[in-house]
């Protein structure tokens, strides 16, 4: 029980604010805000009084609302709090009843990821392994993250151990408040991988193996420096990473996981399950659960 | 927080957990959960299946499946890896759950329980229209119930306009508990005077009770209260009794007691008295009184 509430905590840890730290070793998470049912949501006044009601007696404790909406359950308000500044939690109260549950949203049935590979057919970055897969690892990353950095070569692995599998790179640059030059490196790759597929993963692990030495003032003179090292005619890639379109494109695919509530970086679908802290998975744990993954394909 | 942190704290509390908890809302009847069509034994193992199902580490037993209360929630309670006790509030319209713990939560989320527990009608002290009651749920063979029982009675030294009602809980995991109840209720039907002094010294002597000896020990320890120990004795083995009893268990479960002990102060549970150091306590009870009604 310890365990698994430490891991609720942790998981909504970046429920607020966009992260790439992540210590939560979960392979089932909250997943996707499906379409939110009509609910007459609670003011932040009547959720004040409730918590007042309930932690008022302690004039240590204080409390932030940082959210009320419609949660994917029908009937359900979801109330993202956070008490004494610590990591916000979710509290899913239904406004007809006296009570409320503390805790994650979880897939739960007999076909729970089905939601989450629906949207993912949205997915159009670039992809490496099998043409017709049995499944699709989908990776939401940033360039700049390193854990994401941490995660290419184990993805790199599992596409070769399973070569019936095939591997998507999603954009997820984080706000430019936490990685100065994330967004820029996710442009330039955009256009790398429009050039050419292979040049494309070439690039990628290029910037991640000098994650250390790319900074946001210099990073056109790295990304493109790096582009010519791959192959890639830096020029161009230059060029139309300074497009417009470029732009929307990075940010469609920034849409597409915030649709999925993707909020930290990398996050992985696999088959559709969001897995996170991939990188402190054993290997063979995620070999298995790839396995099982296949073995479940459409399901 | 310490409500809302429930999960983490339940292990924490000193606390003795019931091998088989129960749902708040197990026997429920109201009509916010009417509605609700419960997963079945077999549809909640696929659903678990599909998501543990890769890691043959992953073991669950599923303990009960119940309404929640709230519409189109299934309460799921599940005992993963032998050690870890979850509830799963399974939305099945939308393949999802919450894994967490249901809490009062509202502008009113006592009233219920509170409600229930006018019901409460063991042995009690302090005035009788008082400001607010304080109900326990104890075993007598449980050691956090003898370690409460000071900070409970000085709490309502402190509080002289609250009442305090004693309820047995004993839980199936201790061999001479209810042994020890059903001594207790008649205890304090043929004095409810000397019933404190027999549930004092019976936590006191806990440690020399055996199931083997239960019926000599706590005649023993009736007479040292004052009380005529062969009529209690005799009283403790009546059928009638046995039923007062499983009525006060009953009581508990309908409000979500899962261990003790388990006190209710208007309303509100603290198991294992919410881990909350006295002055804490103080402050809840106070503010209980001025939410008397609320």
């Amino acid at each position: 029980m310890i365990a698994i509430a430490a891991l609720v905590v942790a998981q909504n840890s970046s429920a607020q604010k966009p992260s790439s730290t992540n210590k939560a070793k979960s392979t089932t998470t909250a997943e996707p805000a499906g379409t939110p049912s009509p609910v007459l949501l609670p003011s932040q006044a009547e959720i004040a009084i409730a918590l007042k009601r309930n932690f008022g007696y302690d004039p240590g404790l204080t409390w932030t609302i940082y959210d009320i909406k419609p949660a994917v359950i029908p009937g359900l308000v979801d109330v993202l709090v956070s008490l004494n500044k610590q990591a916000p939690i979710h509290v899913y109260m239904s406004p007809d009843t006296p009570y409320a549950v503390v805790g994650n949203l979880i897939p739960f049935g007999a076909d729970p990821f089905a939601p989450a590979r629906e949207k993912l057919k949205g997915a159009d970055g670039p992809t490496k392994g099998a043409a017709s897969p049995a499944i699709e690892i989908v990776e939401f990353s940033d360039l700049e993250c390193p854990h994401c950095k941490k995660a290419a070569p184990i993805l790199n692995k599992l596409v070769t151990d399973f070569p019936q599998v095939r591997l998507r790179f999603q954009q997820f640059p984080l706000p430019a408040s936490m990685h100065p030059w994330a967004l820029k490196a996710a442009e330039y790759a955009d256009c790398a991988g429009r050039e050419s597929q292979d040049g494309f993963w070439k690039y990628v692990d290029t910037i991640f193996e000098n994650q250390g030495s790319i900074a946001a003032a210099t990073a056109d003179d790295n990304l493109k420096q790096y582009a010519t090292t791959v192959g890639l005619d830096a020029d161009k890639v230059a060029a139309c990473a300074a497009n417009a379109d470029t732009e929307a494109h990075v940010k469609q695919s920034l849409q597409l996981g915030q649709s999925l509530d993707v909020d930290q970086t990398p996050t992985v679908f696999i088959n559709g399950r969001r897995v996170l802290g991939i990188g402190d998975i054993p290997y063979e744990q995620l070999k298995s659960l790839v396995q099982f993954e296949i073995d479940h394909a459409g399901k | 927080m310490k409500q809302v942190l429930l999960a983490v704290m339940l292990l924490l509390l000193p606390f003795t957990a019931s091998p088989q908890p129960q749902s708040r809302h197990k026997n429920t009847g109201s009509g916010a959960s009417a509605g609700t069509k419960l997963p079945t034994d077999a549809e909640v193992d696929t659903a678990l299946k599909r998501s543990f199902g890769y890691d043959p580490a992953v073991t669950w037993k599923i303990l009960h499946i119940s309404s929640s209360g709230a519409p189109g929630i299934a309460d799921v309670f599940v005992l993963l890896n032998n050690k870890d006790f979850v509830h799963f509030y399974v939305i099945p319209s939308v393949q999802r759950a919450i894994q967490g713990e249901m809490v009062p939560f509202g502008p009113h989320p006592f009233r219920e329980e509170r409600q229930k527990l006018k019901a409460a009608d063991g042995p009690a002290r302090g005035p009788k229209n008082p400001a607010i009651s304080i109900i326990e749920f104890s075993d007598l063979e449980c050691p956090y119930c003898k370690a409460a029982q000071p900070t409970i009675d000085r709490l309502t030294a402190d509080f002289p306009q609250v009442r305090f009602v004693f309820q047995n809980f004993p839980l199936p995991i201790h061999p001479w508990a209810m042994k020890a109840a059903l001594y207790a209720d008649c205890a304090s039907r043929q004095n409810p005077a000397a019933f404190w002094k027999f549930l004092d010294s019976t936590f006191e002597n806990q440690g020399s009770i055996a199931a083997a000896i239960a019926d000599e020990r706590l005649k023993q320890l009736a007479t040292g209260a004052g009380l005529d120990a062969g009529k209690i004795s005799a009283c403790a083995a009546l059928p009638s009794t046995a039923n007062r009893v499983k009525k006060s268990i009953a009581l508990g479960k309908s409000v979500g007691v899962q261990g003790t002990p388990t006190i209710f102060i208007n309303g509100r549970a603290l198991p294992g008295l919410g881990g909350l150091a006295y002055d804490k306590l103080k402050s809840l009870v106070q503010f209980e009184i001025a939410h008397a009604q609320k």
